[in-house]
């Protein structure tokens, strides 16, 4: 059993915990939910001994514990995957499955191929397909999350905590794992488990605890009292948690859209046709590598097609590179944030700047911080970005913080086209209903959308129209009464439609 | 005026206000006005370097070759006034010879892919050997001595030299440059975040050649300053002079890792340098210890500035 009570953490002026509250027992799941910078990574930390707390106490089995690193608190049994991706990028997925190197041979060498017997049935049963001696640099950022929780399980630990495990997995994926957690339960592992998915937590988890501005909401109510209704109200209040009914789409039948025409790339698209008029938002679905991402790369510049032709709403030329295709409008929200989306060191402002003001100089010829920070403040509020002000670093918000911010620098700019790579991810409920409001305000001010998602319930929600891809190819077209996360799900594995 | 000389350069006056006064106890001919102007002074031609290479290092690039670049300039310039060319005119061309290196270095790591530091080694060398093979080893002399170009910029202006003008007007300017304008900011951009900044919209190998020409362009305003002082060209000068304006800029604040840097800082890294240097002459340290007693005087100010920027962030300081 792992007991962390009146646990409180400040940095700088702001108190991310105030005497917080989380008991792990062993053979239970147990939710930690929360709005963005509730507290719950700053939670997860101080367990896992990767920070220590001002205030409070850790018991594990009864006995005070104080971990001074996270390599300390493994020893002792408690594991972590941590939200933010913490491996090595240059060292191939078997170097950072063991990082502590403790399979040597002869007490000297790197024993690989102990190691790769080890690791072998893990891999296995997350699916992890590419082969161990890949460099962990070339992986999609959820195959990096796959090795990190590889990594984890291979502690074999008595406390697993798990920080939004699947927030960058597909649906598949995302159930592999939750039958894991279901197997670590029978094995009597005490888990913890964050995330924003929360069907996925009434499914899952056997307690909830709820924590609301560093402090607990609920503590360790069991799922079977809950609803999902309860469990929202606990994290957000009265703050709306889904944005009105869908209008119908005002589309401007005269004006040529974005327009794929028997698009080719090698290894990836295979003659895809995609027509999306201003005002309407098309979702891009499929499994994993199933083109929907390969087509937002075409669309961006970052992959110049074999054949085939791409033209913009308005016209002009197919852009040459990323860079003018964000000059002729375009907007690409990524999906790894921290590696494509943020400067980590520098203020908020600035990273809202980047595009409009810095890249594009549409600002003018000098920059003018004040505005600027008086802009970043605006979107701050509106995306309700948790910041002490415009001037925080953005590698001091917590993650979905950060994505909101990513989301804002891409507003300022007022793309003409607008290509969202999962731009919800580890973002909560209510402001994610906040981002949905706003991709469609984009919309209907007309603009073409295009959004991917691994969660299909928020394809089906959101767009006018989902195109479902299966192997390079678009497989289905779902509108109307037909356009459900089921059916979605249904097509991207592989049934007909029609 | 906090934002021309801020916060950032405040750990970096200390250690140069330390260093004068130490000096000035033992010696105080050494706090002489005259003395402390020509320190600045002979520091003013690696200071101009310093400025360039803190955008460079802002955008994790070096230029190694700026001290050849510089060279040879220099000689370029002296020939053509040798041979009769307007020296003002010659000046100019100096300059721009400079800047036409830089654009060598840029395009040979846009069109190559390689990293700036390897092509600038490359560079280093072909420069150099230039200006040797130009000058066929020999100091150019046999400038028209007596016309203004040399009075001006060789002589003084309202009590101070030029060269010192210049390197202030340069320091301001390549300080709102970097703080005020998009390019400024791009430069930054790219020093934080590589990826993120391309997946802005910012080009990394137009920021990188316009910054490289930068750095070339105030290589050859370096050159045309030590050109009026001396009115004779020496292919040999500056060899060094790279690793100088590097560690002027390490001094100074700005991080090996990029993303940050201090126009302002640089230049007054440049002038610890010179003042360790004179000071070594005034305590009379055997000329075969200078060099070591250089590095440790250099190592003694990275650390105090350290310790400094600690006190001042210790609040904001994270624990991971
Ligand atoms: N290193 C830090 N320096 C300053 N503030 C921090 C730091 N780390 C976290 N914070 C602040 O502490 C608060 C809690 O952050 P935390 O990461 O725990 O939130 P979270 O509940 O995990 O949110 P999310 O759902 O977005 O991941 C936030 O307001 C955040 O800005
Ligand atoms: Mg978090």
């Amino acid at each position: 059993m792992y007991l962390a009570s009146g646990i409180g953490k400040r940095f700088g002026g702001v108190r991310a915990l105030d005497g917080a509250r989380i008991e792990l027992r062993p053979g239970s799941v147990h939710a930690l939910l929360g709005e963005n910078g509730a507290g719950k990574s700053t939670l997860v930390k101080i367990l896992a001994g990767a920070l220590p707390p001002d205030e409070g106490e850790l018991l594990l089995n009864g006995a005070p514990v104080r971990f001074s690193t996270t390599r300390d608190a493994v020893r002792r049994g408690v594991a972590v995957v941590s939200q933010e991706p913490s491996l090595f990028p240059d060292l191939d997925v078997l170097a950072n499955l063991f990082p502590a190197c403790d399979l040597r041979r002869g007490g000297l060498l790197l024993d690989r191929k102990a190691m790769a017997r080890k690791a072998g049935p893990v891999l296995d049963e997350l699916e992890l397909t590419r082969p161990p001696t890949t460099r962990v640099g070339e992986l999609t950022l959820a195959e990096r999350q796959l090795v990190e929780i590889a990594r984890a399980l291979l502690e074999d630990p008595a406390v697993l905590i798990l920080d939004e495990p699947t927030s960058a997995l597909q649906a598949d994926a995302a159930a592999r794992l939750l039958r894991i957690l279901a197997a670590l339960r029978s094995r009597q592992v005490a888990v913890a488990y964050v995330s924003h998915v929360l069907e996925e937590v009434v499914r899952l988890c056997d307690e909830v605890t709820v924590l609301r501005d560093g402090r607990n909401a609920l503590s360790a109510v069991p799922m079977a009292e809950l609803t999902l209704e309860k469990i929202v109200r606990a994290m957000v209040g009265d703050r709306p948690t889904a944005p009105a009914a869908r209008p119908a789409p005002s589309l401007d039948a005269g004006t040529a859209g974005l327009r794929l025409r028997g698009v080719h790339v090698p290894g990836h698209l295979d003659g895809v046709d995609l027509e999306a008029r201003q005002g309407e938002i098309v979702g891009l679905a499929g499994i994993a590598g199933a083109g929907q991402t390969a087509v937002l790369e075409v669309v961006c510049g970052l992959r110049i097609p074999s054949a085939g032709t791409l033209a913009y709403p308005g016209g002009g030329p197919r852009p040459r590179g990323l860079r003018q295709a964000i000059r002729a409008g375009v907007a690409v929200v990524p999906s790894d944030r921290k590696r494509l989306g943020l400067m980590l060191d520098k203020p908020l402002w600035e990273n809202i700047a980047q595009v409009r003001t810095v890249a594009l100089g549409r600002t003018g010829a000098w920059v003018r911080a004040k505005d600027l920070r008086e802009r970043a403040a605006a979107a701050t509020a509106r995306l309700r970005i948790r910041a002490s002000g415009p001037d925080q670093l953005a590698g001091r918000l917590s993650g979905g913080n950060q994505q909101k911010v990513v989301f804002a620098k891409w507003l300022e700019a007022a793309p003409g086209v607008v290509l969202l790579d999962d731009p919800t991810r580890g973002v909560d409920v209510a402001a994610k209903a906040e981002m949905h409001a706003i991709v469609r305000e984009l919309a209907a001010e007309g603009r073409v959308v295009l959004l991917t998602s691994t969660d299909p319930a928020e394809l089906a929600q959101v767009c006018d129209r989902v195109l479902v891809f299966r192997k390079g190819r678009v497989a289905a077209e779902l509108a109307g009464e037909r356009l459900t996360d089921h059916e979605i799900l249904h097509l991207a594995h592989g049934a007909n439609s029609e | 005026m906090k934002r021309v000389l801020g916060v950032d350069e405040f750990g970096v006056v200390v250690v140069l206000v330390v260093l004068v006064v130490a000096i000035g106890l033992f010696h105080p001919a050494f706090l002489d006005r005259a003395q402390l102007v020509d320190v600045v002074r002979q520091a003013s031609f690696v200071g101009v370097l310093a400025c360039g290479m803190t955008y460079l290092l802002a955008m994790r690039e070096l230029d190694l070759s700026v001290g050849s670049t510089y060279a040879l300039s220099l000689i370029a310039g002296s020939m053509m006034m040798r041979s009769g060319v307007n020296p003002w005119l010659a000046a100019v061309a100096a300059v721009a010879v400079g800047g036409v290196l830089g654009l060598v270095n840029g395009a040979l790591c846009n069109t190559l892919g390689i990293p700036s530091i390897i092509a600038t080694l490359g560079t280093l060398s072909v420069f150099r050997g230039l200006a040797l093979a130009l000058s066929e080893g020999r100091q150019v002399a046999g400038l028209p001595r007596d016309d203004a170009f040399f009075t001006v910029v060789g002589g003084d202006l309202l009590g101070l030299p030029t060269s010192i003008w210049v390197l202030a007007a340069v320091a301001v300017a390549l300080t709102v440059v970097f703080k005020a304008t998009p390019f400024g900011y791009r430069v930054r951009a790219i020093g934080s975040n590589p990826d993120a900044a391309r997946f802005s919209g910012i080009s990394i190998p137009r920021v990188r050649l316009q910054v490289l020409v930068l750095s070339g362009a105030l290589a050859g305003v370096a050159g045309v300053l030590t050109l009026g002082f001396f009115a004779s060209g020496q292919p040999t000068i500056g060899q060094g002079y790279e690793l100088q304006a590097i560690a002027a800029a390490i001094i100074g604040g700005t991080p090996l890792r990029g993303g940050s840097g201090t126009v302002w800082g640089s230049v007054l890294g440049t002038v610890i340098l010179g003042t360790v240097a004179s000071g070594l002459v005034y305590f009379g340290v055997p000329i075969n210890w200078s060099l070591f007693a250089t590095g440790i005087v250099i190592l003694l100010a990275v650390a105090l500035d350290a310790l400094l920027r600690r006190r001042g962030s210790a609040s904001s300081r994270e624990a991971l």
